[in-house]
């Protein structure tokens, strides 16, 4: 596999930057565009801002902390959360960011991703997976991890993937926060599936959570927590890929 | 300050470019109509998106004369992602589309021959393959070892001896990442996203 993307993951309540386990139970880490500017210096190769609130607060916050970054970030950014239709996308784009995620908005109505892709381009449209295993399958759950859907993850990734969008982003419920891995076993039955670029979040710790991904067709990481806990740097990271 | 006009014709990231070129010292203005075009003392044309949908739009806007008056004038015109491709003869891409036709040459789907695993879009990033007698005045101040962010699915097949090329390569394939013909430039990655060589290449082209 080639050297894979590695992107900061910046979860966000109203301009907060934040971080939970397993989606919930929210700590104040500080203000996001800081952190932000920082992983770009590091040489971060995207910012990922997912907006954990967006449903039940108003969308400025997360249009200023976009704005803010985009002055002195030059790369790309990636913004989810709560994005329910072309209007929503609009506005995040214009604010500065380059592509939308969306999860919850497109299990409800699939055309969204074709409607998204169509007007912005599929670039812009990145199918935002969230997965949790049961004892049968690997579940989607959507509304930031509070609501079970009850439909199987690689069914629905082979539907989706279909409908136009440019990248998937493939988050694990079970390992958010944990920095104890990622869930290899989800991605060894995901990553093949997947034809666009695939890019995996949750569970990063140190380095070493790296190795098993060798062998998989994996195009990015997104890392949080064990960024703004400090237990490693996106150069360390690199310098780490580029010794396997 | 020297007066960069972008021209705002079509959905997308309008404000990072807008950023960049601040950064650098460019005083920027956004050109919504067709008779701003030529105020411009540097013109940046950004796109997004599918070709045949841009083009439509700079077409709907009245911009294609004016934008090849610009040209014809001699003025320096920088095109970035579909914004590069436009400046072609024309696209296959969704219904296919013609483009401005300053530089030969038609934007075609990558072509990945037999092999599927190679992914598309391209998204990424990718460096440029020069040396440092490579004489284009965009390239200075970067090394070969510069990395630029690209995203995209369709690739300008340049066919114009009147144009420089400079290439990248994607899992083997060769991409057009830059070209010039006289003072019209493109450049097929985001270099308003690919940090500081990103950055040079604005610096550059404030300079020309």
């Amino acid at each position: 596999m080639d050297k894979p993307r590695i992107i900061a993951r910046l979860d966000i309540k109203t301009n907060k930057l934040i971080k939970g386990i397993h989606l919930e139970g929210l700590r104040v880490i500080g203000n996001p565009v800081e952190y932000a500017q920082d992983y770009y210096e590091q040489g971060a190769d995207e910012l990922l801002y997912l907006d954990s609130v967006a449903s039940l607060y108003n969308r400025s916050y997360i249009k200023e902390v976009i704005k803010d970054t985009a002055k002195n970030v030059f790369i790309p950014i990636t913004v989810g959360g709560g994005i329910k239709n072309l209007f929503d996308v609009e506005k995040i784009l214009r604010a500065g960011a380059d592509k939308v995620a969306i999860n919850t908005a497109a299990v409800k109505d699939p055309s969204l991703i074709t409607q998204v892709a169509q007007t912005f381009g599929s670039q812009c449209m990145v199918l935002q997976v969230d997965v949790k295993s049961t004892s049968t399958c690997f579940e989607i759950y959507i509304d930031g991890g509070r609501e079970r859907t009850g439909v199987n993850a690689l069914e629905w990734v082979k539907k989706a993937q279909d409908l136009g969008c440019g990248e998937v982003l493939l988050t694990s419920i079970d390992k958010d926060g944990t920095k104890r891995g990622f869930d290899y076993d989800l991605l060894k039955i995901i990553a093949p599936a997947v034809k666009v670029p695939l890019i995996i979040s949750s569970g990063f710790g140190d380095c070493h959570h790296l190795e098993p991904l060798v062998d998989l067709q994996i195009d990015g990481i997104a890392i949080g927590s064990a960024l703004h806990y400090n237990n490693c740097t996106v150069s360390s990271i690199k310098n780490f890929w580029k010794s396997l | 300050m020297k007066k960069v006009g972008i021209l705002d014709y079509s959905i997308g990231n309008l404000y990072s470019v807008a950023k960049a070129v601040e950064f650098v010292g460019g005083e920027v203005y956004f050109v919504k109509c067709p008779e701003d075009i030529m105020k411009a003392e540097y013109l940046i044309l950004p796109g997004v998106g599918a070709f045949d949908r841009c083009y439509s739009a700079l077409d709907k806007g009245g911009y294609i004369k004016p934008l090849l008056s610009y040209v014809h004038a001699e003025k320096p015109l920088l095109g970035i992602c579909v914004g590069m491709q436009l400046l072609f003869s024309s696209s296959t891409e969704g219904k296919g589309s013609i483009g401005l036709g300053i530089i030969n040459g038609t934007v075609n789907l990558i072509n990945r021959g037999n092999n599927d695993q190679i992914k598309l879009p391209n998204i990424g990033w990718s460096r440029l393959i020069f040396d440092h007698v490579c004489s284009m005045h965009l390239l200075s101040g970067l090394n070969p070892t510069d990395e630029f962010y690209f995203v995209h699915s369709y690739n300008a097949y340049c066919e114009d001896e009147e144009a420089e090329t400079i290439y990248s390569s994607y899992k083997g394939l060769q991409i057009t990442a830059l070209v010039k013909k006289n003072n019209v430039y493109g450049c097929q990655f985001h270099a308003e996203k690919s940090k500081d060589p990103g950055l040079q290449i604005f610096k550059n082209f404030l300079e020309v």
